[in-house]
This record gives structure tokens, C-alpha cells and sequence, in this order.
């Protein structure tokens, strides 16, 4: 999408927002007049510190899903045996909510920063697993053979062929998952924590009624995701030049 | 410069393919090998190439014994050998790149590789193959001629003095593969290389190789060699003794046609 797009889009959300709080107008919906101030003057303080910690936790649970679902899916994808042995598992796991995990997951790892990553990356985890597995289940034996044949050890393999493979599968597994992820995330930073979007949003600003703070901190999170998913679409351009066109 | 001892091999699932095959190559010389699609022809360049070992028996080439892909053979398959997330620029380039990412070990690559004049190299081989419009390019933008082009010069990029090929022409068309066939005599003969491309194809088979190694129905036990003056010489197709020499490898394959029914 081009800026000039993004522009549109924006004023369209904002002039639509302005003509359903004057249609509405109740305090629970105020105006973009009202929001946009306070959301840039409480940027610079506490709500920038509450964005800055979701974003945080959101990059480090895309991080620690990745760390553990890139191997793992290769392992998977270039292994039969392997999948035939894990494949049944992912497919019960996988389509359970793990926003339901929650609760335990609360009491086992603690309500900390870890809690949330450690949700937020499962999501992560598992959609990055099936689309790296798949990925590398395609590679073609004969690539792999002819880049052997010109003295690819293990290592050379992973750098030169595993790695690149599945680049395009983490980005495309970061495209389909981010929105839930950030959801997720909102749900859980709404319980045992004072930090995050979530708590700035729900207990922070709807808990006092103070509906414009609770505005400025919607306002935030879709920064957060829009900025995330333009992150995502640039890393797609920059590392699978390839793909332009072709998908 | 390939000797090959009384080598056995057989797959897990059971297929007996090689019992005690012996086979010889000398240095430089351009050798087809031919025989029915399941024969084990691409099992014989795989066992060369270092893929694949033998259970029994030894592959010596160039006086070492063979344990694993050696650096200085080089391998082209059918197709798929291309990275498809790589410019053929980078492709080209991917063989000199992994010997960089070892060092000159002598074991993923040669203990005497220079690796200085890279940038040369690849720009050479780019241009002899004439693919040098096509530096960035992926392998989805050209066409299949071109993709074998680009494979050929990552390959001959590595400065091999073996070079295997597995059906390198099969997927193209009759002119494409005409001219790459003729090329690959040139640079054959160009760069002294010692050459086996594994067909299915008798034409292809008496074009590329002065001496033809015939595989009938596995187990292999002895080479069939049949040696062929019309190699690498086009205009020869309606000579006589050319015409009995297409009838005798069909009928030394026929017969392990007849054989397996």
C-alpha cells in the first residue's frame, strides 16, 4: 500500500469517527477533536511507556516463537519420520484458542512480562511451525542434492538453503498472525498487571470512566498494529525480492 | 581418472541396483549413460557424486577413495538445481559462496581454491554462457534453457575436472537442446573435463559420449560399454554405420525391455 493510501484511509476512519460521535453523542464515544490532542500530549508520557512495554512484549514473543518454530518446522518439513510422529499433536493443538490457556498459564509462569510473551508467542509458534514445516516439506531433494554436490555440509545447507527457504514461510506465518497476536495480547495485559496498552485501555482509563484516555489508548494499539504490519510488508520486499509478482 | 570396484548397492526398500559393478573412466573422456527410466542410471552419477555410498566395493576417483561430494566434481540435474529465491547472478555465484563460508579445508572445498578473482569468475561464466542480461533475474523469469545456462555456470564456475550430468536436457526443446548439447561438447573439450550424462535419450547419448555406457535391468553386474566415432558430430545422423549403431543400443536396451515383461 502506498502512503498516499494510508493517508486516504486515515482521514476517511477520522471524518467517519467525527460524523458517528455527533450522531451519537454520548461521552462513552467522543469526537476525533477531542482524542487526537490527548492522545499526542499523553504519547510523550505514561501512554508512550504503556505502547513501548506491548510492543515489547509483542516483538519479544515474535522473537522467542521464532527462535523455536524455524527448527523445528524445518526438522519437521525435511524429516518424515518426524512429522508422521508430531504431526497428529499440531493437529489437535493447533486450533485450539490459546487465549484459553490463559488462566494457567497466570499461575504457572506468574502475571509478569513472561506470562504474556509466552501466549502471545504460542500463537505465534504454532502458525509459524505448520507454514515452516510446509515450506521446507517443498524444498525439492534435487536442490538440496545439486547444492551438496558443490560441498554443502550442514552448515552451508542451513545458511544457504533452510534459512532463505523459510524466511518468505515466517513472514507469511507474521502476516496471518499478527492481528491475533495483539489481541491476545490487549486480553491478557487486561489481568494481574499494571503495564501495557491493555490495562492503560480497560482498568487504567474504562475502569475510571475517563473515555477519551480509554480513545487515545485504542488509538495506540491500531499504531501498534498498523506499525507492525507495515513492518512486516517491508521485510517481505526487502528479504523475498523474489516473491514480487510471482504470489 | 573414475574407477569404480566392485561396487554393491542397494536402496532400504530392497532394489538391488548395483552387485560387485566394476566400470572404468579415463581422464577426459566423455562418457553417455544410457538405459530405461528406473535402470539406475541416476543412481550410478548419485553413488559418483558422493551422495550416495556403496555397501560394498569402492569409488576411487582421481586416486582417493570417494566418502563424500568431492569438490572438484561437478554435478547438474534435470532441473531444481536453482535456488528459486536467488537472482541467477547469485546462483551462479552459490558454489564460489560456499567455499568461502568453509575456507580452502579440502573438504567442502578444494585445499588449493583461490578465491580472489570470485567476482571474475562468475562475471566470465555469466558471459560464456551468454546469460550475462540475465544477472537479475530469478530463476521463474527465464526459461528452462536458460535455467540449465545458469546451472551449467554455477557448475564450470567451481573449476571441476569431473563433471556429472543427470538428464540435463530432458525438459527442453528440440532446438534449446541442440544448442546446449553442442556447448556442452565445447566446453567439454574447452575446460578438459571428464564427463558422464546419465540419458534416456539415444540421440543425446551419441552425441555427448564417445563411449556409452549401456544399463540394462538391475542388478547391474557387468558395464556394457559400446564405443561411438560419431560423437559430438551432428552431421553424421543419416550415415549408415550411424543408423546400426542407434539399432544396437536399442536392441542391447530392448532386450532388458523383453526381460522385464
Amino acid at each position: 500500500m502506498r502512503w498516499r493510501d494510508v493517508g486516504l484511509g486515515t482521514l476517511a476512519t477520522l471524518v467517519l469517527w467525527q460524523l458517528l460521535a455527533w450522531a451519537i453523542n454520548r461521552p462513552v464515544f467522543p469526537p476525533p477533536v477531542q482524542v487526537l490532542p490527548l492522545f499526542f500530549q499523553k504519547l510523550g508520557g505514561e501512554l508512550g511507556i504503556h505502547l513501548l512495554i506491548s510492543a515489547a512484549r509483542v516483538v519479544a514473543a515474535i522473537l522467542a516463537a521464532m527462535a523455536i518454530a524455524v527448527p523445528a518446522g524445518l526438522g519437521l518439513g525435511q524429516i518424515r519420520s518426524l512429522d508422521r510422529l508430531f504431526s497428529p499433536l499440531i493437529y489437535i493443538v493447533y486450533p485450539i484458542p490459546k487465549i484459553v490457556f490463559l488462566p494457567v498459564i497466570l499461575v504457572l509462569v506468574g502475571s509478569g512480562d513472561d506470562s504474556k510473551v509466552l501466549l502471545v508467542g504460542m500463537i505465534l509458534f504454532f502458525q509459524m511451525l505448520v507454514v515452516v514445516r510446509d515450506q521446507a516439506a517443498q524444498l525439492r531433494p534435487e536442490t538440496i542434492a545439486s547444492v551438496r554436490s558443490m560441498g554443502a555440509g550442514r552448515r552451508a545447507l542451513f545458511r544457504f538453503v533452510y534459512l532463505p527457504a523459510c524466511i518468505p514461510a515466517v513472514i507469511t506465518a507474521l502476516r496471518i498472525s499478527i492481528g491475533t497476536a495483539i489481541a491476545v495480547l490487549f486480553i491478557a495485559e487486561t489481568y494481574a498487571t499494571n503495564t501495557g496498552l491493555g490495562y492503560y485501555i480497560v482498568v487504567e482509563s474504562w475502569g475510571a470512566l475517563r473515555y477519551a484516555d480509554m480513545y487515545a489508548g485504542v488509538l495506540a494499539m491500531s499504531l501498534l498494529g498498523l506499525v507492525l504490519y507495515f513492518l512486516v510488508d517491508w521485510l517481505d520486499r526487502r528479504l523475498c525480492p523474489w516473491r514480487e509478482g510471482s504470489v | 581418472m573414475i574407477q569404480v570396484e566392485e561396487v554393491t548397492f542397494a536402496y532400504p526398500n530392497g532394489t538391488h541396483v548395483f552387485d560387485r559393478f566394476s566400470w572404468q573412466v579415463a581422464r577426459g573422456e566423455a562418457w553417455s549413460v544410457i538405459g530405461p527410466s528406473g535402470c539406475g542410471k541416476t543412481t550410478l552419477l548419485n553413488l559418483l557424486a558422493g551422495l550416495l555410498h556403496p555397501q560394498d566395493g569402492r569409488i576411487v576417483i582421481d586416486g582417493h577413495v570417494l566418502r563424500r561430494p568431492r569438490p572438484r566434481t561437478g554435478l547438474i540435474l534435470q532441473d531444481y538445481g536453482l535456488l528459486p529465491w536467488a537472482t541467477i547472478r547469485a546462483n551462479v555465484a552459490l558454489g564460489l559462496d560456499i567455499r568461502a563460508f568453509y575456507g580452502p579445508d579440502g573438504i567442502h572445498a578444494p585445499a588449493d581454491e583461490v578465491l580472489d578473482d570470485k567476482e571474475e569468475r562468475i562475471q566470465y561464466w555469466l558471459a560464456r554462457l551468454g546469460i550475462h542480461h540475465l544477472a537479475n533475474h530469478y530463476p521463474h523469469q527465464v526459461s528452462g534453457g536458460q535455467r540449465q545456462r545458469a546451472a551449467i555456470a554455477r557448475t564450470l564456475a567451481l573449476r571441476p575436472d569431473v563433471l556429472l550430468m543427470d538428464e540435463p536436457f530432458g525438459a527442453l526443446d528440440a532446438l534449446t537442446r541442440q544448442d546446449l548439447m553442442q556447448l556442452t561438447m565445447q566446453l567439454h573439450r574447452e575446460q578438459g573435463l571428464t564427463t558422464a550424462i546419465v540419458t534416456h535419450s539415444i540421440e543425446e547419448a551419441l552425441f555427448l559420449g564417445e563411449r556409452v555406457l549401456v544399463l540394462t535391468q538391475p542388478p547391474h553386474r557387468v558395464a556394457t560399454v559400446v564405443p561411438n566415432p560419431y560423437v559430438g558430430d551432428p552431421s553424421c545422423r543419416h550415415d549408415g554405420t550411424f543408423l546400426e549403431l542407434c539399432r544396437q543400443l536399442r536392441a542391447l536396451m530392448g532386450e532388458n525391455a523383453r526381460e522385464m515383461a
